[in-house]
């Protein structure tokens, strides 16, 4: 191929893949820009402290719901942070054969099952005995859904960790629960709790799951055991409703979801980046 | 005195074999080389002294290691109690970039959890360091992490933390072959000035650099061991061909 074909060819290739950058940003900013402009006006302090009135009542908030979606984020992590990362170490670190190969494939198949099947499952399992929808169960709904992120962040983290610092310990006398507990876990903790984060936003972004577990409550509430509000769930109520300021309280209220979940992910990636360096 | 002494020793790595039939006895509070060309074991050979050959996938060892009078592979023996009687320094400088350089030379305690006075610290770490040959250039920058050193620095304050858990024999695995000639003459020196504590065990690529800071030298090609003798002996009088023929260069 001549000289200027390649050249010709090199500008091609370089303008599709900037094109098709184009096409995925621009639906980013768009829904980004909508909810913003949507959204952003309706935001006030008092939405923050307040619970939902009834249509046509001026005022209310979401403030229940921002306490129930931390709520369900902190159970989610309780469940999905420490067997996330011990999954990630028994591959590593333990598992040898066949047991080690499922235990991947399956944290796969985990990572892109379909969330309302996990919430239908808790459903069963958890709300059906106890005879009421419940903030546990939406949090181990939740937990389910985050464990395969944070096992295979954990996994390639530590997968990253070279052998050298594990014989560095071994070398010294170190056993090898001591070495992974002290070297291994905090060499791979820059990508671990990448991990977490992500894990974090998107847990706090599932609805379908909660409409089977925690599904919701306007008034305040802390108890595990009775259902308990979120943002995702309010907004799907608010957003389906025929009332306009309970939809414009939707688009606040995505307003304030988006930006938690962008502000995680950012936190993220800038963590990463340091790390890398 | 025979600090190590080697008994009928063979390891593979899955079905290959890579060391056949060892004997050989180490002296006490000597410095021995094990010299021989690329892939002819003594890597290995090495890694069987503090049973860390054993933690590849796949591998095997059979026969036995004495160190003092007991086989450290005896089926009731600890072999993380044998690694802190053996300590190791490896290929390329391995410090825990976690750790600040102090913690790092003591990681054999702190890793343990070993409880120690401050006082007790201070110490070990300058003790340690100073063995090591390298206290004035860190002693002023113990907090500091270890990216912030040169290879060879890192290199000696690896010596360092070896030798901090007072070890009885230290294995060092090409220690000086990712450095430059400047860190390599110190760490020799380091290796010849620590004759007086411990039993150094040294693989080495470098011919001259065996025949400077060794006692005895074992040369090993294709997993067994060729010729075994003082330095002196192996570098001017070596009685077989083959060890000849390797230090003269003929192939290597």
């Amino acid at each position: 191929m001549s000289y200027k074909k390649r050249k010709i060819v090199n500008k091609l290739m370089l303008t599709i893949s900037v094109f098709t950058f184009l096409i995925g940003a621009f639906f980013l900013f768009w829904i980004l820009g909508d909810v913003f402009l949507k959204g952003a006006r309706y935001i006030n302090w008092r939405m923050f402290i307040e619970v939902p009135k009834p249509p046509g009542v001026p005022g209310g908030g979401i403030g229940n719901a921002l306490v129930g979606t931390f709520i369900l984020t902190i159970l989610a992590s309780i469940i999905g942070v420490p067997i996330g990362i011990m999954v990630g170490v028994y591959v590593n670190e333990y598992g040898r054969g066949k047991l080690a190969w499922w235990t991947k494939f399956l944290t796969e198949v985990l990572t892109s099952f379909p969330t309302i099947i996990i919430g239908v499952f808790v459903y069963i399992i958890l709300v059906v005995p106890m005879k009421s929808f419940s903030a546990l169960a939406g949090g181990i709904a939740l937990g389910i859904i985050m464990l395969p992120i944070i096992a295979k962040s954990a996994d390639e983290a530590i997968k990253m960790v070279p052998i050298s610092l594990r014989e560095a310990a071994y070398a010294l006398g170190i056993p090898k629960w001591k070495t992974i507990l002290r070297v291994v876990i905090p060499s791979a903790s820059g990508g671990i709790i990448t991990g977490i984060m992500i894990g974090i936003a998107r847990v706090m972004g599932e609805t379908a799951p909660l409409l089977f577990t925690s599904l919701n409550n306007v008034y305040w509430s802390v108890s595990l055991t009775k259902p308990i509000g979120s943002l995702t769930v309010t907004i799907f109520n608010y957003a389906t409703s025929p009332y306009d300021d309970w939809r414009n309280m939707a688009y606040a209220s995505a307003f304030i979801l988006v930006l938690l979940v962008l502000f995680l992910n950012i936190i993220a990636r800038l963590y990463a980046g340091k790390r890398r360096k | 005195m025979d600090k190590i002494r080697v008994e009928n020793l063979n390891a593979w790595f899955g079905s290959m074999q890579v060391l056949k039939n060892i004997n050989v006895s180490l002296k006490e509070k000597k410095i021995s080389a094990i010299i021989g060309p690329s892939g002819c074991g003594k890597t290995t050979l090495l890694r069987c002294f503090n049973r860390l050959h054993e933690l590849v996938p796949g591998a095997r060892v059979e026969g036995k290691i004495f160190l003092d009078n007991t086989n450290i592979y005896e089926k009731e023996v600890d072999p993380v109690m044998v690694r802190r009687r053996i300590g190791m320094v490896f290929q390329r400088p391995n410090l825990f970039n976690h750790m600040s350089i102090y913690d790092n030379v003591i990681a054999g305690y702190l890793l343990n959890n070993t409880k120690l006075s401050k006082e007790r610290k201070d110490e070990i770490v300058e003790r340690s360091l100073r063995l090591a040959g390298i206290w004035e250039e860190v002693k002023n920058r113990l907090r500091d992490y270890p990216s912030a050193l040169s290879g060879g620095q890192q290199q000696r304050v690896c010596i360092a933390r070896a030798l901090a858990v007072e070890p009885e024999v230290l294995l060092m695995d090409e220690p000086t072959s990712a450095l430059d000639p400047i860190s390599t003459y110190r760490i020799e020196e380091t290796i010849r000035e620590l004759k007086e504590e411990v039993t150094i065990i040294i693989v080495t690529h470098n011919m001259q650099q065996a025949a400077r800071v060794s006692d005895e030298t074992i040369f090993m090609y294709m997993g067994e061991i060729i010729e075994v003798g003082s330095t002196s002996q192996i570098f001017t009088n070596p009685k077989q061909k083959l060890t000849e023929d390797y230090i003269t260069g003929k192939f290597g």
